[in-house]
């Protein structure tokens, strides 16, 4: 019987515009994450990503935030299952590479 | 972008007791997330009724206006927008002093109005509920209510109300729709007593917004929380590093191509206004001291100040429709990876694009930037770019240096711009590892909806900051423009014995060959004006000052002509028309007048103009510091005397040390 895999915790920078993920921790300062929190990007809470690169565009819920790449990379997310990721290994591959 | 006001905060800790004005205007703060739409329901309640001001001991500005409803006044403080009272930001901090009634001399207000974005509901009850936990009697505005309803949302704003325990009125801002009911509605302002969430668990704010929104909001949970097709699009073409750029530039070209064609006609109009009123004070009053201190002193002082309201006028409204439209915080991202190789932020591109037309605007516009090193850094190097005053000097000097060849002028045109963009940006970069050291913000940016702009929102914008402009800083340029004018005027002299004797003897001849007489008055007239302004303090102060200007080429003339750019640079071409041509004539209408200056002479008889003087002098306009006015303004938006002076020393020096290198350079070349 296989284990459950553990759920993929990755850099917000590593996924595809389109994709939809949940924030998991915030990797910053007390500062920058009060200031995220107060804009909407609490933990757990959903977004979806518009825009990769320099700047990162998410939306959560209402809200529309553009970040430095540098600050996006610090935002910890696990991907929406539904939408397709590409760090997320793929089963057909051999040796479990990413697609 | 940001519509955060700049952040220098003096919060005492006097426990001022909330006080009820006895007057009849209630005082009502408004409060609320950025982009909710707060300022354009302060401009729907109190339009032009309004002021800009200043709280004591900060520079944190909020907008105080009045208005009647139903026989009572009620008097609105529009403080900045907050993502939330209880962050650790300087913005933060002041308004919740504010609520506290803990500001020196500043009275607590008597109820607060929280204006709350409809399609925003979740993260704007945290704020909300912040901002009922300071415990004051507050009514709620939930505004863009149309939005939310074309969205599908359904807000029962009865329960709503009952959960947050004050009344909740829906509004449209922007049309006007339910803003009467608000007015009706704020006489019934009342302390929240519910249950509201810890304000130090973030989490449990959030968990209980969403518990408040789930009870009274039907349909669509969050406007916009699918894919926005078009928004996506926009914000991917405005981003993109070589199509956003591109539409930046084209943006901007037209923005400051517009200042430039329309402000030239009302500048033009204000100075030939000016000059009828003063010619009309002038036959008016006696001669004397009282008439040369009405017409040259405090007219043309005025005339100085009103004059730059054209192009503050069309700059703020160009910005105010932009950043209406929500572009502008697209474009802080396209310029911020330029800009943030020098240390500047990229919010700071409009107050730089801006000081090519005057640093005055540019330095105000510095205001969208949130952090106040940034701002800080923006401020002291915006002065470096070439503004449009520096123009007529650089058309004198490059005429003297290549007038015979356009190609050559032309360049050395661009190379006079690029030369003082290259210094702002090097001095930016030389202050943020300096005195302005520390971290660069990453940038973190509210996109707000794109949106058509508000022609009314711009209107009162530029009326707003027209009328600060006026009052702060036009009162201490027209006090400058006075003084400098005093020191040029005074003392009066007596003109020399050779001035008589042309005079006398061009009256001789008068009959015989009126030519000749005529050519003796003019030579008189020269003489009289030179003498007169070398003799005036400013001309001592020249003189004085000559040693210093000696190492990089000037005379005594040249040294006047310098001293007397600080009142504007432009100053300088007048000055240089009347110490050697004898007349205030632009040289550049005049072929006659600029050879005079072309072959102007020293005392000692050798040519003023050489090409290491000329070439030295036009490198010392390009950076030197030679604008009151601008210093002014840079004391007002800094809040301290330190930082102008700071921006005088280190640009003037840095002008004199360039000019040393250039003038000595070329000798050494063996340049003539």
């Amino acid at each position: 019987m296989n284990a459950p895999a553990t759920p993929l915790c990755v850099p917000l920078t590593t996924l595809r515009s389109g994709c939809c993920a949940t924030v998991q921790h915030r990797s910053m300062s007390a500062e920058d994450c009060e200031l995220l929190g107060a804009m909407g990007l609490t933990d757990r809470c959903r977004l979806r990503i518009c825009r990769v690169g320099e700047p990162c565009i998410i939306q959560v819920a209402a809200t529309r935030l553009g970040l430095s790449r540098v600050m996006a990379g610090k935002i910890m997310v696990q991907p929406d299952p539904r939408t397709p990721d590409p760090r997320t290994p793929d089963p057909r591959m051999p040796d479990g590479a990413a697609t | 972008m940001s519509t955060l006001s700049p952040q220098r905060t003096v919060a005492t800790t006097n426990a001022a007791q909330p006080a009820r004005q006895p007057a009849s205007r209630t005082r009502i703060a408004l409060l609320g997330n950025p982009n909710t739409g707060k300022t354009t329901l302060f401009n729907r309640i109190c339009g032009v009724r309004s002021k800009t001001a200043n709280f004591p001991g900060s520079t944190v500005e909020a907008r105080i206006g009045a208005c009647n409803h139903a026989g009572a006044g009620y008097e609105f403080i529009d403080l900045p927008g907050l993502y939330g009272l209880n962050l650790d930001r300087p913005e933060s901090t002041f308004c919740k002093d504010f609520l506290a009634g803990s500001i020196e001399r500043v009275s607590r207000p008597d109820a607060v109005l929280i204006v709350a974005d409809a399609t925003n509901l979740p993260r704007n009850l945290i704020f909300v509920s912040q901002a009922l936990q300071q415990g004051l009697p507050a009514v709620v505005a939930l505004n863009m209510i149309d939005l939310a309803q074309k969205g599908g949302l359904t807000i029962d704003v009865q329960r709503l109300g009952e959960h947050l325990g004050v009344p909740v009125v829906p509004i449209c801002a922007r049309s006007g729709e339910g803003v009467d009911a608000l007015l009706a509605r704020l006489d019934g302002a009342a302390h929240s007593e519910s249950n509201l969430p810890d304000p130090t668990l973030a989490q449990g704010a959030s968990d209980w917004a969403n518990e408040v929104v789930a009870r009274s909001v039907g349909g669509n949970q969050a406007v916009g929380a699918a894919g926005d097709t078009l928004t996506d699009r926009l914000d991917m073409a405005f981003t993109h590093p070589v199509v956003g750029l591109l539409f930046f530039v084209a943006i901007m070209t037209g923005l400051f191509w517009t200042i430039f064609a329309l402000a030239t006609v009302p500048m033009d109009l204000i100075e030939l206004l000016f000059a009828r009123l003063g010619d009309l004070a002038g036959a008016m009053l006696p001669a004397g001291a009282v008439h040369d201190l009405i017409v040259d002193g405090v007219i043309a002082g005025i005339a100085g100040v009103v004059v730059f309201l054209p192009q503050i006028c069309i700059l703020f409204f160009l910005l105010s429709i932009l950043e209406d439209t929500g572009y502008l915080a697209r474009a802080a991202f396209v310029t911020d990876r330029v800009l943030r190789r020098f240390g500047l932020p990229g919010q700071a591109f409009v107050p730089l694009l801006s000081a090519h037309a005057c640093a005055i605007p540019a330095i105000m516009s510095a205001r969208l930037i949130p952090d106040p090193r940034d701002r800080l850094a923006t401020v002291l190097v915006a002065p470096f770019l070439s503004c449009s005053a520096r123009v007529p000097v650089y058309v004198l000097i490059i005429g003297m240096l290549f007038g015979g060849n356009a190609l050559y002028a032309g360049l050395a045109f661009t190379g006079c711009y690029v030369l003082g963009a290259l210094a702002a940006l090097a001095s930016a970069l030389l202050f943020r590892r300096t005195i302005l050291r520390g971290p660069s913000r990453p940038m973190i940016l509210e996109l707000p909806t794109y949106k058509m702009p508000s022609l009314r929102t711009a209107l009162l914008t530029t009326w707003d900051r027209s009328v600060v402009f006026l009052r702060n800083a036009g009162t201490v340029i027209v006090a400058i423009c006075i003084v400098l004018w005093w020191l040029g005027e005074y003392p009066h002299v007596s003109p020399p014995a050779e001035v008589a004797q042309m005079r006398a003897q061009a009256a001789q001849v008068a009959d015989a060959d009126a030519d000749a007489a005529a050519a003796l008055m003019v030579r008189a007239d020269i003489a009289e004006a030179r003498h007169a302004t070398a003799n005036s303090f400013i001309g001592r102060i020249g003189r004085t000052a000559e040693p210093v200007f000696e190492p990089i080429g000037y005379d005594w003339q040249l040294s006047i002509g310098v001293l007397s750019s600080l009142l504007a640079r432009e100053v300088f071409v007048s000055t240089m028309s009347v110490m050697l041509a004898g007349t205030e004539d632009d040289p550049a209408e005049s072929d006659t007048v600029r050879e005079r200056i072309v072959h102007a002479t020293r005392t000692d008889g050798a040519p003023l103009f050489t090409t290491p003087v000329a070439a030295s002098l036009l490198v010392f306009y390009v950076l030197a510091m030679q604008c009151l006015p601008t210093l002014a303004v840079t004391r007002r938006e800094t809040g301290s005397w330190r930082w102008a002076m700071l921006q005088f020393g280190y640009m003037t020096g840095l002008a004199y040390v360039t000019g040393l290198g250039v003038y000595h350079g070329l000798l050494w070349m063996g340049v003539a």
